[in-house]
């Protein structure tokens, strides 16, 4: 067979080399089956030229890209299908996809050379008396170095190359006795657990630890799980804040081969201790104490001698560092205990004391005391409020933390250079047999087609790179505009003429867009008390309008909370809420007052089921459902899970949805079937049959509860939607695709050290084997580097190719309608969240069911 | 700190009454117990997947199970007065038509994994079948490397 060369480079093309031996390995009779069968369920729609295309690509060799979308060639006039790299004989399905112009990317992912073919024995060490510190633990354990040989101990599992013969009459293998500093005989016991092979999960645990003992080497700190610079610090002296560069590293086992993920993190560490806070209460206050305490309460602290951190719950001014306090040995007082054990210090023996309670993890676990933190060795972490609203110190801490592409490859670089640089690391890496590729994992990706915007009057737009259409709204019309007869506004008297003139502002901008708008009914309302709004939005609604716009006079929380829970429960309309900030600015030119006045049209418009702006859809009776998650900020244990879904968008843009509160780790299984039954009953009622195929999106699922989403949520979800179906007279069931999206990795890719362009997927190499996923970057951004979102499809019998459902989702995130351009995730994931962070922060119930064909949350 | 120490709300294992967990755990330690008892016949409620009980007891749970309202809510919504008169809907017309094309299968990455030399472990077996599991990936790592 004659295959084509591989292109570009060599490096990490995934399954380039195998490939050829795969592709020849008895596959014919499976070519000839499936076409076949293409070409009867084809046969039907009489298009001769696909018939014969396909009987020409089965006889012909493979130059051609055999996928389904290939055999209509002439119709695929906008697909460019550049190099021809590999081919797949039908019948072999991968999570590769074929559309798209083909592009090299470089990613933060380095190759692990050498893949380690050591046999190392695992045992488990104890200490008698027991040693908390870690440090001290692996100190003591140093000392017996040349008895262990290569080893690494992380203070309880010790995983060593040597075997240790067991020995007669005794669980240990080998017992060690050490002196401790203060003279007393510590003795070691080790016990033996196992062994690691090449082929056991456990042994990338055995790296990671391999891989940071190599980063000490570096002289880096550790600080909460990643490794941070507190050399190459940045202070921010006038915020009192430094920030640490530092790393977040992981090894993981690849699509093909064991990568080292290295991503750049930064660390905020404030200079302040609490007795910093402390000094400066006396110093200001006269009242030092409840100035003290306001400033400290519900603080988290990170004492530095053990890396660990406390919410501070109370002040104690009764006790000092010399009270005494309760161990196992006897009293002791603060000073002599952090003396004896870290042998730390304490200066100022006058200073009161901070009280953590323990948590409840701690009470089961058998610590129901509360804990005494000296304020000198406690540093204050996190940001106040004040500390965020403050948009010079966010500005300062922004232009550290936010870099562009080109600076990010090259701190990766170093951080590369300086692992094989450093004595130190060299070593410990050379002693195991790990090597280090020195040059970034790149990787063949593909660019997805740029996607048509349809707007009114069959007018389209072609993306481009910078995936934004707002300013196409001044010559063309919506898609679907619903005409406002019938409307109020409501605003405070004083503010009357403001009003009417940004009402007439938006009048106009709509006849622009051939959307009429009508004159509204004003209700003035005398001052901006949250009754008096909540009085006028009944009077107004009585009067039955279509939508209710009211004017707040500043941006207030409270007031936000009050009238949307009057529209979104009590009385339910649509509704829109504006700032006189926004809609009556000073010394502002008229033009920026246009676009925001089309931007709030955009917005009605789509609270009022139109649409904004629709995409080139090529499935019928396609669902696309998303379900998000948001927490109470009121009340920790509550979360309200919200689902929207679409209607058939080919032929309607309305949409269901419905919110669901549920209590801190209650199963959501029986919530989303429920939902999904009232979504598939009003796309019968809008449509009059079940949707063909649905597209589900879940976002808000970390990697640690993948598994349980996967058995419990899709098994019961799959369960009730084949009862409704089949129940409905369809057989086979029903045929979904299910997608986890999550926002929060550490990939990162870059085309030619720059942020790759909006549509760019990436699914082999740095995906993960057991998984069917993908990465794709789906939004264009100014500043510093694009992260991408992973989509990772757990359950799908929908049918159709992985290409087709990197395009499905890519189409997906052009739909949002609050913002013209595309955003991060699935417009329905979007929406979702928009509505879960509605209910959550302001209206805390849940929301009026006849709201819920509309997107009145926008 | 909303629970005193003293307080213990755990809940009883409806599989084997030894087992005491706390509500937040019930639904994962219920997947896991399942498997244990593959011989005691328990239905799960409808309307709250942590409800089990025999066959004949459901049809009295479910009479009186506490989570029902939030579905009956669903039987009877609000409802709006009716809305005015929609605009007309509309079809979009698209250059390609994929239900024409005939259904593929979907990607199974265990395949792979099988062929390739993968590092895995298997999530959510039992103790015993971990082991048995590594030791099979074991072998067949080291008969690979043969060549």
């Amino acid at each position: 067979m004659n295959l084509p060369p591989n292109p570009g480079t060599a490096r990490g093309r995934g399954r380039g080399s195998k490939r050829n031996e795969e592709a020849n390995r008895g596959l014919a009779p499976q070519l000839g089956q499936s076409q076949l069968a293409g070409i009867e369920a084809s046969g039907g729609s009489g298009d001769a030229q696909l018939v014969h295309a396909m009987q020409k690509a089965k006889l012909s060799d493979v130059q051609v890209q055999v996928s389904e979308g290939d055999p209509r060639g002439s119709v695929r006039g906008r697909r460019l299908i550049t190099d021809v790299v590999h081919s797949r004989p039908q019948g072999m399905t991968t999570k590769n996809g074929v559309s798209g112009h083909r592009i090299t990317v470089q990613t933060n992912y380095f190759k692990v050379l050498k893949r380690p073919n050591w046999t190392i024995y695992q045992y488990r060490v104890d200490f008698t008396p027991d040693v908390d510190n870690t440090r001290l633990r692996r100190a003591f354990m140093h000392e017996h170095r040349s008895l262990l040989g290569g080893y690494i101990f992380d203070g309880t599992i010790l995983f060593c190359t040597n075997q240790f013969k067991p020995v007669q009459n005794s669980p240990y293998v080998l017992e060690l006795v050490t002196k401790s500093r203060a003279g007393e005989n510590i003795e070691i016991k080790i016990k033996a657990v196992g062994s690691v092979d090449t082929a056991d999960a456990q042994q990338f645990q055995v790296l990671n630890l391999i891989l940071r003992r190599a980063m000490e080497g570096l002289n880096l700190q550790l600080v909460s799980r990643n490794f941070f610079d507190p050399q190459a610090k940045i202070n921010l002296e006038n915020f009192r804040m430094q920030i640490w560069p530092g790393y977040q590293t992981s090894i993981r086992q690849h699509e093909n081969d064991i990568l080292l993920c290295a991503e750049i993190a930064h660390k905020v560490m404030r200079t302040d201790t609490l007795y910093n806070i402390l000094s400066e209460a006396i110093r200001d206050n006269d009242d030092y104490q409840t100035a003290f305490k306001r400033a400290v309460m519900g603080m988290v602290i990170l004492t530095d001698y053990n890396n660990k951190t406390y919410r501070v719950d109370d002040v104690d001014f009764q006790s000092t560092p010399l009270s005494k306090f309760n161990t196992k040995e006897g009293d002791i007082s603060y000073v002599d205990y952090y003396k004896k054990r870290y042998n730390i210090t304490i200066r100022d023996f006058k200073q009161p004391l901070v009280l953590s309670r323990p948590t409840e993890k701690n009470i089961r676990g058998g610590n129901d005391q509360p804990l005494m933190i000296i304020p000198e060795l406690a540093r204050a972490t996190g940001m106040t409020d004040a500390m965020r609203a403050d948009f010079r110190l966010m500005k300062a801490m922004g232009e550290h933390t936010r870099l562009a592409p080109d600076r990010r490859i090259e701190r990766l670089r170093m951080f590369n250079r300086r692992l094989k640089s450093s004595k130190e690391s060299t070593e410990t890496m050379k002693s195991w047999n790990i090597e280090l590729d020195s040059a970034l994992v790149e990787i063949p990706a593909r660019v997805l087609p740029s996607e048509k915007i349809l707007f009114g009057n069959n007018k389209k737009f072609i993306c481009d790179v910078r995936a934004d259409w707002t300013s196409e709204f001044r010559s063309s019309s919506m898609w679907k505009h619903v005409d406002i007869n019938r409307w109020c506004v409501i605003t405070p008297g004083r503010n009357l003429r403001e009003t009417q003139e940004f009402v007439q502002m938006c009048i106009r901008a709509a006849s622009t867009m051939r959307m009429n708008i009508a004159k509204p009914i004003y209700d003035e309302i005398r001052d901006d008390r949250n009754g008096t709004y909540s009085q006028a939005i009944d009077n107004a609604v009585a009067k039955d309008p279509q939508i209710v716009m009211v004017v707040m006079r500043s941006q207030n929380e409270e007031k936000y909370s009050c009238i949307k829970k009057r529209t979104c429960v009590d009385r339910p309309v649509p509704s829109q809420v504006v700032t006189l900030r926004v809609i009556a600015p000073r010394q502002e030119k008229s033009a920026g007052l246009m676009s925001i006045a089309t931007k709030v049209v955009i917005q009605m418009n789509a609270k009022l089921m139109g649409a904004p702006w629709m995409i080139d859809l090529p499935l019928r009776g396609l669902m696309t459902v998303g379900f998000d998650v948001c927490h109470s900020s009121k009340d920790k244990n509550k979360s309200y899970g919200a689902l929207v879904a679409t209607m058939d968008q080919r032929e309607s843009s309305r949409y269901f949805s419905t919110v669901t509160e549920h209590m801190k780790g209650q199963e959501l299984s029986e919530h989303m079937s429920l939902n999904m039954t009232c979504a598939l009953k009003t796309y019968r009622e809008h449509h009059g049959s079940l949707p063909e195929r649905i597209l589900f999106f879940r976002d808000g699922v970390g990697d640690g509860q993948l598994y349980q989403v996967v058995n419990t949520e899709v098994k019961f979800l799959k369960g009730k939607l084949d009862e409704i179906y089949k129940s409905a007279g369809k057989t086979e069931g029903c045929r979904m695709a299910y997608i986890i999206v999550s926002k929060r990795i550490n990939s990162r890719y870059f085309a030619n050290s720059r942020n790759p362009v909006p549509g760019t997927v990436v699914d082999d190499v740095i995906t993960l084997p057991e998984r069917y996923d993908f990465f794709l970057v789906s939004q264009a951004v100014r500043q510093g580097t694009v992260s991408p979102t992973s989509y990772n499809v757990i359950c799908d019998n929908m049918g159709l190719s992985a290409d087709k459902l990197q395009i499905l989702s890519y189409k997906m995130t052009h739909m949002y309608y609050n913002f013209s351009g595309t955003v991060r995730v699935p417009a329905v994931c979007q929406y979702a969240h928009k509505l879960a962070f509605l209910v959550a922060e302001s209206i805390n119930r849940q929301p009026s069911a006849g709201l819920e064909n509309q997107l009145y949350f926008l | 700190m909303s629970a005193l120490p003293n307080v213990e709300e755990y809940v009883i294992c409806p599989y084997d009454s030894a087992h005491r967990i706390l509500p937040v755990r019930l639904t994962y330690h219920l997947t896991r117990c399942a498997k244990n008892f593959p011989s005691a016949k328990l239905v799960r409620c409808p309307y709250n997947s942590t409800h089990l009980h025999s066959v004949a007891n459901m049809q009295n749970h479910i009479i009186e199970c506490p989570n029902r309202s939030a579905a009956e809510r669903f039987n009877l919504p609000d409802v709006l007065p009716p809305v005015e008169p929609r605009a007309r809907e509309f079809l979009i017309e698209s250059a390609e038509d994929w239900d024409a094309e005939p259904p593929v299968q979907t990607y199974n990455p265990a395949a792979h994994c099988e062929k390739e030399l993968i590092i895995r472990n298997l999530q959510g077996a039992p103790p015993a079948a971990r082991r048995a599991f590594r030791e099979s990936e074991r072998r067949r790592f080291r008969e690979k490397n043969q060549f």
